[in-house]
C-alpha cells in the first residue's frame, strides 16, 4: 500500500510541473502590460519604462520562467508586482481562510448531504423524499451570488441573527459557509440516494433481510458503508471546488480568502500572486486527491490487494 | 428505521444552533469614538511615492501631509509648510516650513525630512511610478531647519499643484531609512492626524489617533477601513450600521437609501470626466468632421438622468469645470442633435454611416458598461453601426495603447494634481502617455509647453482655456460628463470631508447618539 502511495505521490511532481509552465506561459500570453497597469493613470512613458526595468519584465519569458522556478526552489515565491509584498506573506493571511472556510461548508456539506441522501433512500419516493430531491435540485441550481446576498438580507438585516461580515466567530461563518457548500450538500444528497438505492437493490441485501437482521443495520451498516466509494469521491472531488470556487462567496462576504486574490491579481496582472496562488491551489488539488485513495482503502479493503 | 435518521439529523442541527448560540453572541464594537469605512478596494501601499489609485491615496493621507495642501475647494492652502515665495526667474521656490511638527515616531519634522523625502523620490534606485510628478526638481537645499529652497529646471507655473498631490508627501527619513524602499508601504510613518495600526492585506487596515497632530486633532480614536468588494454588501453594512462610512454607493441603490433617516448621502460633484475616446489616428476618425458627428449623435442628458439617476454633471469640456483653472465654459458646445451628426457625416463622405467597433470597460467606473450600451444605441440614429465589446482592464489597457484596433472606447480620467496641466498634458500632448486617442495638433503641444512656464496665473489660465478650446473644438474626444462622489455615512456622522479629487478626510469627524 505504501509503495502505491509513493508512486501517486511522485506522479504528481510532473504534473505540478506542467501546472507552473502552463500557468506561467498562459498568464504572459494574455494581453495587458503589467508595467502599465502598476505605473496606473496618469505615468508618463518615462515612468512606466521605470517600472518594467525594475520588475524584470524586460527580459524574455524563459529567461523569467528559469529565474521564477530557481527561485521556487529555494522557497522564494516573488514579491507581489502589485504591493511589493512578499507572494509568501501575501497568500500566508488568506489560505488558512479560504481552508477554513472550505472545510466548515465541507462539514455541512457531507453531514447534512448523507443524511438527507440515506433519508430519501430509505423511502423512494415518499414525501420526504420528493421534498429533499427538489431542494436538492434548487441547492444545485441556485446561483451562489444570488443565494449569498439573499441569506445575507433575510438572516443579517432583516432577523439580524448573524453578523453581516465574518468576525473569526462560527456563527459568522454560517452564512458564507452555507452559501459556499449548498451546491455540494445538494450534490452529495443526490449521489448518496441513487448509491444508496443502487446497493439497496442488491442481492446480499436481499439475503440480509432475509436473514432478519434489523433495518438500521441493513441501512447503515451494509448499504451506507458500501455507498461509501461514491461519496468518498464526490466528496473528494468537492473539497477541491470548495476550495478553488470560493471566488464569488469570498466576494459576496467580503471574506479574505485566496479565490479573492487570485481575481484581483489577474486583474492587476500581478503575476507572481496568481502563479503561486495557483501552483498551491493545484498542490491542494493533489494532496486531497491522495487524500482521497488513502480512505478509499479504510472504507474498501478490496482496494488494499490492488 | 427512518425514524432514527430523522432523529439523528434532529440532534446535528440542534448541535449546531447551540454551537452557534454558544460560540459568539458577538457584540458590535459600537463605541462612539471608532469608526468603520467600507471600500470596494484594499490600498496596494501606504508609501505615498508609489500610490497611483484612489484607495492607496486615501489612506496615505491619514497617515502622511504634503507641504502644501487644498481645502475643501480646492484652493492650495499653507499644509506642512506656512508660507511660500519664489524668485524671480521662476525657477528657485523658498518654502517656510511648519514649527514644532513631530512625526509619528517622535521625531521632528523639518527641512531635512523634506530634502530626504524629494530626494528619495527623485532617487531613480527608488523607482516610483510617478517619478514625474517631481522630475523638473534640480535641486533642494536646507538653508535652515525650518527653510527649504527647491530649484526648478525651468519656470514651472503648476508647481504647488505637484506639491500638493498625495505623492510628495512628508515621511519620516528615519522610518524610510529604516524600512527600506520596499518595507515602507507597510510601515508607514507620517505627520498627518492619523498613525498606522495594522494593516491585514484584502481584509481591513486600522489606524489610529495621533494624539500629538499639530492641526484638529481627530475626535475618533480608532479608524478601519473595511474591505467589502461587493457594492451591494457595503450597502447592507451602512443599513446595519456594521460601517459609518461606506464609499462608491451605486446609482440605483441612492433612490432607497435616501428613504432611510438613518443614512446621509453626500454628493460631491467630482473631478472626473467620463468621455468617449475617438482613434484619431484611424479612419473614420481622422477626420474631424466625423468625430464632432460623434459628439452631437449622443444625449448625454439622457445618460445622466436615466442611466446615472443625475449623479454626474453634462461635461463641457475634457478637464471637469470643478478643477480650479479649468475653464468653465468653452466656444463650441455638442449638443443632442442628430439631424446634424447625419450632415456631419455626409459631408465627410459617408452618407449612409459606416460600422465600427466600440470598446468598454465593466465595473471600472459607475454605470460604464450600461453607459457605452447606451451611447451604441444613440450612434446608431445617427447611422453609425458600433459593435460592443467588453474587455477586461488590463486587456483593454493594452488594447488602447497600442491603437491598432480602439476605434472608438470609453474612458474616465480624474485629475491627481488638482490643476489642468497634468491630464491636459498627458491626454493631448503628441505621443503622450494617456493620449489613447492619438491626438496631435503642434498649436496644442506649443501652448502645453507654454503654460507650465508661465508663471503668472491669468495668463497662465488664458493659456490653458485656449488649449481646451482648441481640443473641444477638433472633438478629440467626445466628453460626456463630470462623476458626482457618493459617499453614504450613517445620519450620526457629522464633520467628514470630502474633496472634489476623491480624497477623504476624517479628523473632523465626529460620531453622535
Amino acid at each position: 500500500m505504501s509503495k502505491m502511495l509513493l508512486r501517486r505521490a511522485a506522479m504528481s511532481i510532473p504534473i505540478l510541473l506542467a501546472v507552473s509552465v502552463l500557468v506561467f506561459m498562459m498568464i504572459h500570453l494574455m494581453p495587458g502590460d503589467p508595467a502599465r497597469i502598476i505605473a496606473g493613470d496618469s505615468a508618463t512613458e518615462e515612468d512606466i519604462a521605470m517600472v518594467r526595468t525594475t520588475l524584470g519584465l524586460d527580459k524574455p519569458v524563459v529567461t523569467q520562467y528559469a529565474v521564477y522556478m530557481a527561485n521556487v526552489f529555494k522557497g522564494d515565491l516573488g514579491t507581489s508586482l502589485r504591493t511589493h509584498r512578499p507572494v509568501v506573506d501575501e497568500i500566508k493571511v488568506r489560505l488558512p481562510n479560504t481552508i477554513r472556510l472550505a472545510a466548515v461548508a465541507m462539514v455541512l456539506s457531507v453531514v447534512f448531504g448523507v443524511a438527507i441522501g440515506v433519508i430519501s433512500a430509505s423511502r423512494p419516493y415518499s414525501w420526504a423524499d420528493s421534498a429533499s430531491m427538489v431542494g436538492a435540485l434548487v441547492g444545485v441550481s441556485m446561483p451562489t451570488f444570488y443565494l449569498g446576498l439573499m441569506l445575507m438580507l433575510l438572516f443579517s438585516v432583516k432577523l439580524g441573527w448573524v453578523p453581516l461580515l465574518a468576525d473569526n466567530s462560527l456563527k459568522s461563518m454560517i452564512l458564507p459557509a452555507v452559501t459556499l457548500g449548498a451546491r455540494s450538500l445538494a450534490l452529495l444528497a443526490r449521489m448518496t440516494r441513487s448509491s444508496m438505492l443502487e446497493v439497496l437493490n442488491q442481492d446480499y441485501i436481499l439475503a440480509s433481510r432475509a436473514q432478519g437482521l434489523p433495518g438500521n443495520v441493513i441501512l447503515y451498516s451494509r448499504a451506507l458503508k458500501n455507498s461509501m466509494t461514491t461519496i468518498l469521491t464526490v466528496a473528494g472531488l468537492e473539497f477541491g471546488h470548495l476550495m478553488a470556487g470560493a471566488v464569488v462567496t469570498e466576494q459576496v462576504f467580503a471574506w479574505p480568502g485566496i479565490g479573492r486574490l487570485i481575481v484581483e491579481s489577474i486583474w492587476a496582472r500581478d503575476f507572481p500572486v496568481v502563479q503561486a496562488s495557483v501552483l498551491i491551489i493545484a498542490v491542494a488539488f493533489v494532496l486531497i486527491n491522495l487524500l482521497t485513495d488513502i480512505l478509499y482503502t479504510v472504507v474498501n479493503p478490496r482496494v488494499r490487494f490492488r | 428505521m427512518s425514524t432514527k435518521a430523522t432523529r439523528i439529523v434532529a440532534i446535528l442541527v440542534s448541535l449546531l444552533l447551540v454551537a452557534v448560540t454558544v460560540t459568539g453572541c458577538g457584540s458590535k464594537p459600537n463605541a462612539s469614538n471608532s469608526l468603520t469605512y467600507a471600500v470596494g478596494t484594499d490600498a496596494k501601499t501606504l508609501d505615498p511615492q508609489f500610490v497611483n489609485d484612489l484607495p492607496s491615496a486615501v489612506a496615505a493621507m491619514q497617515i502622511h501631509e504634503t507641504l502644501v495642501a487644498r481645502d475643501e475647494n480646492m484652493n492650495l492652502v499653507p499644509g506642512l509648510a506656512t508660507e511660500w515665495s519664489v524668485s524671480s526667474d521662476g525657477k528657485t521656490w523658498t518654502f517656510k516650513l511648519r514649527k514644532g511638527v513631530k512625526f509619528h515616531d517622535g521625531t521632528d519634522f523639518n527641512a531635512d525630512a523634506v530634502k530626504y523625502t524629494l530626494d528619495r523620490m527623485l532617487d531613480k534606485a527608488t523607482a516610483s511610478p510617478r517619478r514625474s510628478v517631481v522630475s523638473m526638481i534640480t535641486g533642494v537645499k536646507v538653508v535652515d531647519a525650518s527653510t527649504v529652497q527647491i530649484t526648478t529646471d525651468q519656470p514651472f507655473g503648476p508647481f504647488l499643484a505637484q506639491l500638493s498631490t498625495y505623492n510628495v508627501a512628508m515621511m519620516s527619513p528615519t522610518a524610510a531609512k529604516a524600512a527600506g524602499v520596499k518595507g515602507y508601504g507597510q510601515k508607514p510613518v507620517g505627520t498627518g492626524p492619523f498613525k498606522f495600526k495594522s494593516w491585514t492585506p484584502g481584509e481591513k487596515l486600522v489606524l489610529e489617533r495621533n494624539d500629538s497632530y499639530w492641526g484638529t486633532k481627530p475626535t475618533i480614536k480608532e479608524l478601519t477601513f473595511k474591505v467589502v468588494p461587493e457594492d451591494a454588501t457595503r450597502v447592507m453594512l451602512l443599513k446595519t450600521g456594521d460601517a459609518q462610512v461606506v464609499g462608491g454607493v451605486p446609482a440605483f441603490q441612492i433612490d432607497d437609501l435616501k428613504k432611510d433617516a438613518n443614512i446621509t448621502l453626500i454628493a460631491k460633484p467630482g473631478f472626473r470626466t467620463i468621455y468617449v475616446g475617438m482613434n484619431n489616428s484611424q479612419k473614420p476618425f481622422d477626420d474631424p468632421r466625423v468625430r464632432q458627428a460623434v459628439n452631437y449623435a449622443i444625449d448625454r442628458e439622457a445618460i445622466v438622468k436615466n442611466l446615472l439617476r443625475g449623479q454626474a454633471t453634462i461635461a463641457v469640456g475634457p478637464e471637469s469645470t470643478t478643477i480650479p483653472g479649468a475653464a468653465k465654459t468653452l466656444q463650441t458646445v455638442y449638443t443632442h442633435d442628430v439631424a446634424k451628426a447625419k450632415q456631419l457625416l455626409k459631408d465627410a463622405g459617408y452618407p449612409d454611416g459606416f460600422k465600427t467597433v466600440f470598446h468598454t470597460p465593466s465595473g471600472r467606473y459607475p454605470m460604464d458598461q450600461q453607459v457605452s450600451e447606451a451611447i451604441v444605441g444613440q450612434l446608431k440614429e445617427a447611422g453609425i453601426q458600433a459593435e460592443l465589446k467588453v474587455m477586461d482592464w488590463g486587456a483593454y489597457n493594452d488594447m488602447l495603447t497600442k491603437g491598432t484596433e480602439s476605434r472608438l472606447f470609453l474612458l474616465g480620467k480624474g485629475s491627481p494634481s488638482a490643476d489642468p496641466d497634468m491630464t491636459l498634458s498627458l491626454s493631448f500632448g503628441t505621443k503622450a502617455s494617456m493620449n489613447q486617442a492619438f491626438y496631435s495638433n503642434k498649436q496644442v503641444d506649443g501652448l502645453l509647453a507654454d503654460q507650465r512656464k508661465e508663471t503668472n496665473a491669468d495668463k497662465r489660465a488664458q493659456i490653458l482655456q485656449q488649449i481646451q478650446d482648441l481640443v473641444q473644438k477638433d472633438a478629440a474626444w467626445a466628453n460626456l460628463y463630470y462623476e458626482t462622489i457618493t459617499v453614504g455615512t450613517r445620519a450620526n456622522v457629522k464633520g467628514l470631508q470630502v474633496l472634489p479629487n476623491e480624497l477623504i478626510f476624517f479628523n473632523k469627524v465626529t460620531i453622535g447618539k
